[in-house]
């Protein structure tokens, strides 16, 4: 990228970088880790921010996406040689019975309780592309750019997931056809 | 997303990482580790390779604490927890064959001229050599592991080595008799081992030199964490440098004080 700053607008733009984006890098991080490794993985990727200051994007919703990249990649590396190509899987929170809302209705707590029994069922890379939609908050184009593939294969790849979760749920036909009209996508990976 | 209400909304309400604010202590290290950021080395300040340091730097007296200029050198050496488990509070002097074979090396190393010779201070703690040297055309500080003594780091990139080297003349200070005057405070990084099993995170030493008065005997560094260090004190030169924990730990968050002994053995804090 053709951006380069340096001395004291180069560590303006950091911190600017850094305080707008640190809190949902370590959302994102905290989801695919142990809470107690989180803090450590957001340094090792600001760090690396910090050193290629040059490679992030302008726009903070592009650059949040290169962290999580960057993040993911980390914790792709911190795994065994031959698991670090696979996806990232998503944990989610252990108690799906409360939810500390007064108002909470006896069958959000069902959805809760059938969503915590169905996700260890989806496969790591369904795992994460829903999460990445859904509780990371990213578009296509941002998730696509977290995960290095293209934005048509990472909708492909949503819709096969979110199918997945529904079979797992009950709720759709194990023959439905996948959602939508793309004919032909490949993952860069 | 489904046939069914309230799956996406069971999802984010299964999110493990639900909150959008940090907590005082979450905000304290998320700051502290900005501010270690912020004072590690940049890539063009030589983190992948052995590098003089600009000639004319100059060096400035300030209080410690304020001061982390980041040491050139390199961060890829010794990948693992021993780097520094050896190291001892209490220097030991270098024998002069050795010291004027780690001159040699810093000089290589960090392409001082040949006039810089006179070696300063030279010590050792566990498998760490440091050497502070002067001479008619500035002076310079290296600190290698103790197999590198001897050895040409100059054309070796993948050398495990620290050092800084100031071309520009700096009249001496002259600090109190029974006082000192730090003039060069410096952070190093040395990759540790993570949590995750094949990450690494920023270990961190911190390096000291300075004049001392003509009645101090003894110099001790106060670290914020850790054990005090003994310094190296010759002719009225000091040095000393220690390990300062990971880049999330709490070593380089305070300042460092300094306890004098002095010529009648009475201490004094400064």
């Amino acid at each position: 990228m053709d951006h380069q700053v340096a001395g004291p607008d180069r560590e303006q733009r950091f911190r600017t970088l850094y305080d707008a984006a640190y809190v949902d890098l370590l959302r994102f991080v905290r989801r695919r880790v142990d809470p107690t490794h989180a803090e450590d993985v957001v340094g090792e990727v600001m760090l690396v921010a910090w050193r290629r200051l040059d490679d992030v994007p302008l726009d903070l919703s592009s650059a949040r996406a290169w962290l999580f990249g960057v993040a993911r990649h980390s914790l792709q590396n911190a795994r065994r040689r031959e698991e670090r190509q696979g996806a990232v899987a998503v944990r989610l929170a252990e108690t799906a019975t409360a939810s500390g809302d007064p108002h909470d209705t006896p069958d959000a707590v069902a959805d809760r309780v059938d969503v915590a029994a169905a996700w260890p069922r989806l496969s790591p890379v369904h795992q994460e592309a829903i999460a990445l939609a859904v509780l990371d908050g990213l578009s296509a184009p941002e998730a696509a750019l977290v995960l290095g593939i293209s934005s048509t294969a990472f909708r492909l790849r949503l819709s096969r997931a979110r199918r997945s979760l529904r079979r797992h749920l009950g709720t759709t036909p194990p023959d439905a056809r996948v959602p939508g009209h793309v004919t032909a996508a490949r993952s860069s990976r | 997303m489904t046939k069914r209400p309230g799956i996406t909304a069971a999802l984010r309400e299964l999110d493990p990482a639900p909150g959008s604010t940090l907590t005082e202590q979450e905000q304290r290290h998320a700051d502290a580790q900005l501010a270690r950021i912020l004072t590690s080395p940049e890539p063009d300040e030589g983190v992948a390779g052995v590098r003089p340091s600009r000639p004319g730097r100059r060096r400035v007296l300030v209080p410690a604490a304020l001061l982390a200029t980041a040491v050139v050198g390199l961060s890829t050496f010794l990948g693992g927890g021993a780097a520094f488990a050896d190291w001892t509070a209490t220097p030991t002097p270098l024998a002069p064959q050795t010291a004027a074979a780690a001159a040699a090396t810093c000089r290589a190393g960090m392409a001082m001229p040949p006039e810089i010779s006179r070696v300063l201070v030279g010590e050792r703690r566990g498998g760490w050599t440091y050497v502070l040297l002067d001479g008619t055309a500035g002076e310079g500080a290296c600190l290698m592991p103790d197999d590198l003594v001897g050895t040409d780091v100059a054309g070796d990139r993948e050398a495990r080595f620290f050092g800084s080297y100031d071309a520009e003349h700096v009249d001496p200070p002259e600090p109190a008799p029974d006082g000192l005057v730090e003039t060069e405070s410096m952070t190093g990084t040395v990759p540790l081992p993570g949590r995750l099993p094949l990450t690494t995170v920023d270990g961190l030493f911190v390096w000291v030199t300075g004049y001392a008065g003509s009645d101090v005997t003894r110099v001790v560094v106060d670290p914020p964490v850790g054990p005090d260090v003994v310094a190296s004190l010759q002719d009225g030169r000091f040095a000393a440098w220690w390990p300062a924990g990971k880049a999330r730990g709490a070593g380089t968050d305070g300042a460092w004080a300094y306890t004098v002994t002095l010529t009648d053995g009475t201490t004094r804090r400064v």
